[in-house]
């Protein structure tokens, strides 16, 4: 299941992006992948969000990997360490083939 | 010879106006000639310091961003005042999540900004960082 993120992502809109991973979690999709392409800037809230969104699919067993993410989500990624945490992808074509290996 | 110009932006101490003060020190920094990738740091730091004003802030008061040029530097002041409730913050977070974004928010202003200065009192939160200014606005 891709997971397609526009924008900002900020104290503002985070509970939304979170909601919808739990949702996509109780519905059983375990294996997430998070496009970022289109993600103009992520703060700690955001990251958050995700970190709690990886969480989740592990407790079944899943992933939720990132997928192109910006120059500037990169950075933040790359400060806080998140970049060794979570697998990062150039496409989402090449997060598909990784979860259907 | 004139005094520098102080510019200030005071807006509710909610989430939706975030944005709004990544904007405006987006625009300081840029007419002072800041460098881009200086201003995406700035950026990020000032959305982290705002969020914890947030948190932090009594309903009623709003929070205010600052900017002032001094010589070559270009100091940014965030003050908030505290409340009891988390409200703002608790509705965009829950359960761990909250931990981890405080945590992180703090990461990513001590590896952005070194030196910027965050003081968390009973009355509220200030924080100031600056950053190098260029010719263009000077």
């Amino acid at each position: 299941m891709v997971v397609k993120v526009d924008g900002e992502v900020d104290l503002s809109n985070a509970a939304g992006l979170r909601d919808h991973l739990i949702q996509q979690v109780s519905e059983g999709n375990y294996n997430l992948a998070v496009d970022l392409s289109g993600v103009e800037f992520m703060d700690s809230s955001g990251l958050a969000v995700l970190i709690s969104g990886l969480r989740r699919t592990k407790e079944h067993d899943g992933s939720l990997v990132l997928v192109a993410p910006t120059a500037s989500v990169k950075r933040v990624l790359s400060i806080t360490g998140l970049d060794k945490v979570f697998e990062i992808y150039d496409s989402v074509d090449k997060a598909s083939a990784r979860s259907s290996a | 010879m004139a005094a520098a110009p102080v510019f200030s932006i005071d807006f509710p101490a909610e989430a939706d106006y975030v944005s709004t003060a990544r904007i405006f020190c987006g625009a300081v920094a840029r007419h002072y000639g800041c460098d881009p990738a200086d201003i995406e740091d700035l950026k990020i730091a000032l959305s982290e310091a705002c969020g914890s004003a947030i948190s932090h802030a009594r309903s009623q008061e709003p929070l205010r961003v600052q900017a002032s040029p001094d010589g070559g530097l270009l100091t940014f002041e965030v003050n908030g005042h505290r409340r009891r409730e988390l409200q703002n913050r608790a509705a965009a977070s829950a359960e761990d999540t909250d931990q981890h974004m405080l945590a992180l928010s703090a990461e990513l202003i001590a590896a952005l900004f070194p030196d910027a200065e965050f003081v968390d009192t009973p009355e509220g939160t200030f924080f100031r960082i600056s950053v190098l200014a260029g010719s263009a606005g000077s």
